[in-house]
């Protein structure tokens, strides 16, 4: 309760931030440097009564030494002696043997003198009604009456004992000296005033740097704070504008969904575009390669070398557009999402001889060798013959266009478990294995190779494959290099039972 | 001597077939460019195969097969094979019944054509 109080005096309601932060951290700085000053100040007077005891004893030291031993008077008291001996005085002596002590006077005169005379104060208990040697002598030596001799300073005096040996270290008695308390704290108040004096001004001095860089920084985070509680009302003040966001984002939504649906039909009429254009070029083709090869067979009569020739001409190429056309308007439709499959069991045998026959004049032409490998005639695989056919296609297509003159290419399948591997093969130039990476994709085309015959086409031909291949379950790899050539696998799954 | 309708709007696609037909296969040969066409000639009678594209000015080959049906139920059974230039997704019922036995992709060689003649007159 009370601590609340104290807050909320010392930090109104209506007070700014970046006041409530300085007046924070002052009046915390301000008690931890009360603390520290108390702390110093402790210290100090501990550490100024421990020197004035040490101080005591060693002018008690120093005088027995003068009366007992061989001293030198002519060396300075030391420092700490000079500044503390105000407050130590010499009180009294006690010995066994006074006559020892009286010759110990009778020598020392002038180290008493010197000694009592660096004093600026002190004491020497007396005996009114019985003269002591020692007091007569103090007497003597210091000039002073014995009425200043009989009585202590004002206030309390602690008296410490200062064991006296003679240089046989045998005991002779002790020397009292005394220090005065009063002087003492008297002196001590004194330091600590100057000492509090000093410590203010510094503490002020920080306290004041303190408050500016708080008070500095609490400016600018106050700023900083007002800003974003501006942008937080503002938000919370857009509360109807909620309903404006949700309109905004259905209105987005419903637009998306629009131009879904006509992403959808474009893709939809563009399948159908695809179609079109697959019967339309088509049609004339059938006239083109039908008519070129119903004259070779010598269906308008004999023909000539020389015709023959032409003839070949044109059914070759007309047989390379009818691939390229067909190679991409089958990308085209992979891409889409269905692709017409008619997957059924089929003789492997059949549909590489076809595909080598479809090749055998260029084959001839080219001066390649071929070889058909199937180990097993009757191997049968799982797949869409016509699309297996395309595959075949193309691969022996590209082996032939990279195969140099008597060169071999070879092609085949064998069964491994539940699938049939298919492989063309070819002697040709070979691709270096850091291009090989990309082989299988779109418009890629194998850099610095160039076919021994042919074009080289758009490089959609493998891309197409693996599609292929892939849609009907099944894997396609290569493997090449610069020395051996080429060979491309795929594999298709085996004969199936019960196709599904 | 048998008679193949070729039932075909490109007119080099169905001269090509005729040509084929005539000249290697010794058929007598009968053209359509639509299916109303084609219909008016098999009501005529007398046609062994039918040849029958399936992308045509007034319909595919469900849509002849449709008016087959309703006009000319009795030459369903004549063998039909549809030639295309679009790969068809699968022979569906109706063509089965339409007497439809495959199809063949354009362009298509001159054993093929022969082989799927041939195919269709054993059927007959």
């Amino acid at each position: 309760m009370l601590i609340k109080k104290i807050k909320e005096y010392l930090l109104p309601g209506n007070m700014s931030l970046r006041t409530k932060i300085t007046i924070a951290a002052l009046v915390y700085t301000a008690l931890m440097l009360a603390v520290l000053t108390s702390m110093i100040l402790h210290l100090q007077k501990e550490n100024y009564r421990s020197r004035a005891i040490q101080s005591a004893r060693q002018i008690a030291a120093e005088f027995s030494q003068s009366l007992f031993h061989k001293w030198d008077t002519t060396a300075p008291l030391s420092d700490n002696k000079e500044k503390l001996s105000q407050y130590t005085m010499l009180s009294n002596m006690a010995f066994r043997d006074q006559n020892i002590v009286y010759v110990a006077f009778q020598d020392a005169d002038d180290k008493i003198a010197y000694i009592v005379k660096s004093l600026p104060q002190y004491v020497w208990m007396m005996n009114l009604t019985k003269t002591d040697p020692y007091t007569e002598r103090m007497l003597r030596v210091t000039g002073e009456t014995t009425r200043s001799f009989a009585s202590y300073p004002e206030g309390l005096v602690t008296e410490y004992l200062n064991v006296v040996y003679d240089k046989d270290k045998k005991f002779l008695g002790v020397i009292k000296i005394g220090i005065s308390e009063k002087q003492v704290q008297e002196s001590i108040i004194a330091i600590t005033r100057n000492t509090l004096v000093k410590i203010i001004t510094v503490n002020l001095g920080a306290l004041l740097l303190i408050g500016i860089i708080v008070y500095y920084m609490s400016t600018k985070l106050e700023t900083r704070l007002i800003g974003i509680q501006k942008q937080a009302r503002k938000m919370l003040d857009r509360t109807p504008d909620h309903q404006n966001t949700q309109n905004v984002f259905s209105q987005l939504t419903n637009e998306l969904q629009e131009i879904e649906g006509i992403i959808t039909s474009l893709k939809q009429r563009f399948m159908e575009l695809v179609i079109t254009i697959s019967h339309e070029f088509r049609s004339p083709m059938q006239a083109i390669k039908g008519y070129s090869e119903f004259i070779m067979k010598g269906g308008a009569g004999p023909v000539t070398d020389e015709q023959m020739k032409y003839l070949d001409n044109i059914s070759e190429n007309a047989e390379r557009f009818q691939t390229f056309i067909d190679n991409v308007l089958d990308l085209v439709k992979l891409g889409g999402d269905s692709f017409p499959l008619a997957k059924r069991n089929f003789r492997v045998e059949e549909i590489i001889l076809k595909t080598v026959s479809l090749y055998a004049k260029q084959i001839q032409k080219a001066d390649i060798k071929i070889e058909v490998k199937i180990p097993t005639p009757e191997l049968n695989t799982f797949g869409d013959p016509d699309r297996t056919f395309q595959v075949l296609v193309n691969l022996l297509s590209n082996a032939i266009k990279f195969t140099p003159e008597n060169g071999t290419i070879c092609i085949g399948a064998q069964r491994e478990d539940n699938t049939v591997i298919f492989h063309v093969k070819d002697t040709g130039a070979g691709i270096p294995l850091s291009k090989q990476g990309k082989l299988f994709t779109e418009f890629y085309q194998v850099p610095g190779i160039k076919p021994e015959r042919g074009y080289k086409g758009l490089g959609i031909g493998l891309a197409l494959c693996k599609k292929l291949v892939e849609i009907q379950g099944g894997a396609i790899a290569v493997e090449s290099s610069p020395d051996t050539g080429t060979v491309v696998f795929f594999t298709l799954p085996a004969q199936q039972e019960k196709p599904v | 001597m048998s008679k193949i309708l070729l039932i075909d709007d490109d007119a080099a696609s169905r001269g090509f077939f005729k040509t084929v037909a005539e000249k290697l296969l010794m058929m007598d040969t009968e053209e359509a460019g639509s299916i109303s066409e084609a219909i008016d000639r098999i009501a005529e009678g007398g046609i062994d195969v039918i040849f029958l594209d399936n992308t045509l000015s007034d319909g595919d080959a469900n849509a002849f097969c449709a008016r087959l049906k309703q006009t000319a139920p009795e030459a369903m059974a004549i063998p039909k094979y549809v030639v295309t230039g679009a790969h068809p997704l699968a022979c569906s019922a109706l063509w089965t019944e339409c007497g439809i036995l495959g199809f063949l992709l354009k362009p298509c060689s001159i054993d093929e054509i022969k082989a799927t003649v041939n195919k269709c007159l054993s059927k007959k």
